[in-house]
């Protein structure tokens, strides 16, 4: 056995321990998966929306979160991070006509900033962030409060769906975000979460003021502090009984700059916690691990496959090159006839079968129109193509991250 | 700062998760064996097939002067092996490089080889004996490891092939791996003077480049 084909079943073996792992996740909470907690408590709480050019959506997403059906809202506070748009403007309109809503001007200094800046005035016991582009559903803060009484909690999100599906990008990104949100709550039992994004996320406001708040110089604050807090031992749930939907970027210029910032983001905080590797909780023994063993598997099966195409294209090149000059036929009947598996082809189509079925099975409990018009037809698109473009943007994100370019 | 937590009690499930891919990845490695040995074993089996109907060819040689037997029944028994063999040849060289787990076929290919051989001779003397009949040797290097090379041999290959269909029915293609050591068929390649990969069409043309066989067209 070669190196190459030794590396092949080390893949395979590490993508059967993760579908194992999802397995015996799922058996063991599947019939918890939609509980909510009990109410016992009416938290105060300050929602926190931070604004940076959103004129389109603002004033949507400020009347989705009016809508919280919740009692103890104390404050929306929309922080404008030095918009240049009208932003502004049309937050203020709506805060003389919206009671609970103040609306804070800042210059430009960055999402994180912007947040901190909202959490010193904040007066809620817990903080929850709404992205001003996202737009919660009403029962989403009364389903999720209740799990901040057990007090090692200290951050809970919800699933991100895709708003706009107009077109094939927007399809995909929400298929992915269907499957992130339900993996998600499959690390759960083994507190393994390891980013709560900003669509819609509760933190304890102890807790974060306690991590220090948001890195204002990492690019994916989100995914820092849940980390952080992770560091400082509290735990981070996932509530799958109400949802938040989100634009997804629907140009592949778009995705490609936020797939960037998510990479370069994540790379950063690593780097950040590198001392905690194998160290300590769930920080050092499994997200950090976890995160850097998929960054390093990405960017060897992305040189791998580089390689095999090379090796690939170049025999054909030659095949092609020398049948040209022989004057002899390219394909024959009997290359078709005599074509015989390798092993590494029927375990490559066995965990394609696997990850076709697993996302499957989650669109199925998390989406109901799953076998409508386009639908199988995208997943097939999902499963072979959009999932191939990952170590790409891995690699590109790496390279910008090493020539210490931070514009994404 | 959150309560120290003892012992996560879901830790387990890592565990539970890792004897699940070994059960899993395992039941895999174990079907991958038996796939390869079924296919070594058609090998096996086909070469002791090939050794019967080689031995099977001679007897009728011998017969052929003690008895009534027509020089059309041996060219056809000749040719209908010859066939059987190329096919054999096709399918165990993609047997083999299939191969993930198992040895190499090196020595039941080399056996092979040597039938292979011995079936040469015997067409050689049956063409002797009764004429009409066209013979394509292909000689080509076993487990060829440079890349261009490799492609040559499968045009060569090919183009053999094809000169089989275009010569008609009275052709046997007979293909050799030369570079396994093989005395009798290194004796034949020095009389031809082959020293790289070739096809010898009826004993007298040798095409031993990509040139040739362009010109040969």
């Amino acid at each position: 056995m070669d190196a190459i084909t030794g590396i092949y079943f080390f893949y395979m073996f590490v993508s059967i321990y993760f579908l194992s792992l999802f397995l015996v996740s799922f058996i063991r909470i599947r019939r918890n998966i939609y509980d909510t907690p009990k109410i016992t408590k009416k938290y105060g709480v300050s929602i926190l929306i931070p604004a940076y050019n959103e004129e389109e959506s603002i004033e949507e997403s400020i009347q989705a979160v009016r809508k919280l059906d919740y009692e103890n809202i104390r404050e929306i506070l929309v922080i404008n991070d030095g918009s240049t748009d009208n932003t502004l403007q049309i937050a203020k309109k709506l805060e003389a006509k919206i009671p609970l809503l103040r609306v804070i001007d800042k210059k430009n200094g960055g999402k994180a900033d912007a947040l901190n800046y909202g959490l010193k005035q904040a007066r809620g016991e817990l903080i929850v962030i709404v992205d001003s582009d996202s737009f919660p559903d009403a029962d989403a803060l009364q389903k999720t409060v209740g799990y901040f009484d057990d007090k090692t909690v200290g951050v809970v999100t919800i699933p991100i769906l895709v708003r706009n599906r107009h077109n094939l990008l927007s399809r995909l990104q929400a298929i992915e975000y269907s499957v992130i949100a339900f993996t998600r709550k499959l690390l759960e039992p083994v507190d393994g979460i390891y980013v709560t994004p900003g669509p819609f996320a509760v933190y304890r406001k102890s807790a974060l003021e306690e991590v220090g708040g948001f890195d204002a110089d990492n690019i994916t604050e989100d995914i820092e502090v849940t980390w952080n807090l992770a560091a400082h031992n509290y735990t981070r749930k996932m509530n799958m009984c109400t949802s938040v939907s989100s634009v997804a970027p629907d140009r592949l210029r778009d995705w490609w700059k936020q797939r960037n910032r998510w990479t370069m983001g994540g790379l950063q905080t690593a780097w950040k916690y590198k001392n905690r590797f194998f160290r300590e909780n769930i920080l050092g023994y499994f997200i950090l691990p976890f995160f850097v063993f998929g960054f390093v598997l990405g960017i060897l099966g992305m040189a791998i496959f580089g390689y095999l195409f090379y090796q690939g294209f170049m025999k054909q090149y030659l095949f092609t090159k020398f049948s040209f000059l022989a004057d002899t036929a390219l394909v024959t009947g009997s290359d078709v006839i005599n074509f015989t598996p390798t092993v590494l082809n029927y375990f490559g189509l066995v965990l394609f079968g696997l990850m076709f079925l697993f996302t499957l099975v989650v669109l199925g409990i998390i989406e109901s129109e799953l076998f409508k018009g386009k639908r199988f037809f995208d997943l097939l698109v999902y499963l072979t193509f959009y999932l191939l473009l990952g170590p790409i943007v891995l690699l590109t994100a790496t390279f910008k991250l090493i020539k210490g370019d931070m514009r994404w | 700062m959150a309560k120290k937590k003892g012992r996560n009690p879901n830790n387990v499930l890592f565990l539970e998760a890792l004897l699940m891919a070994l059960f899993i990845f395992g039941i895999g490695i174990v079907m991958g064996i038996f796939i390869e040995d079924v296919r070594s074993d058609r090998v096996t089996e086909g070469y002791f097939d090939s050794q019967v109907n080689l031995l099977d060819m001679q007897t009728l040689s011998d017969l052929i002067s003690t008895g009534d037997y027509s020089c059309e029944y041996r060219r056809e028994k000749n040719i209908d092996f010859g066939n059987k063999i190329y096919e054999d040849a096709l399918k165990f060289s993609e047997y083999e490089e299939a191969q993930t787990f198992g040895d190499s076929l090196e020595s039941q290919h080399r056996i092979y080889d040597l039938l292979r051989t011995i079936f040469w001779v015997n067409s050689l003397e049956l063409k002797d004996d009764c004429g009409e009949m066209n013979i394509i040797v292909y000689l080509y290097n076993y487990d060829e490891k440079d890349a261009e090379e490799k492609q040559k041999q499968e045009v060569f290959s090919r183009f053999a092939g094809e000169l089989k269909s275009e010569m008609g029915e009275n052709t046997v293609l007979i293909p050799i791996a030369m570079n396994l050591g093989i005395e009798s068929l290194n004796v034949l390649k020095e009389s031809y003077g082959i020293v790289k990969t070739s096809i010898i069409i009826n004993e007298k043309t040798v095409l031993d480049s990509i040139e040739d066989l362009n010109e040969f067209n």
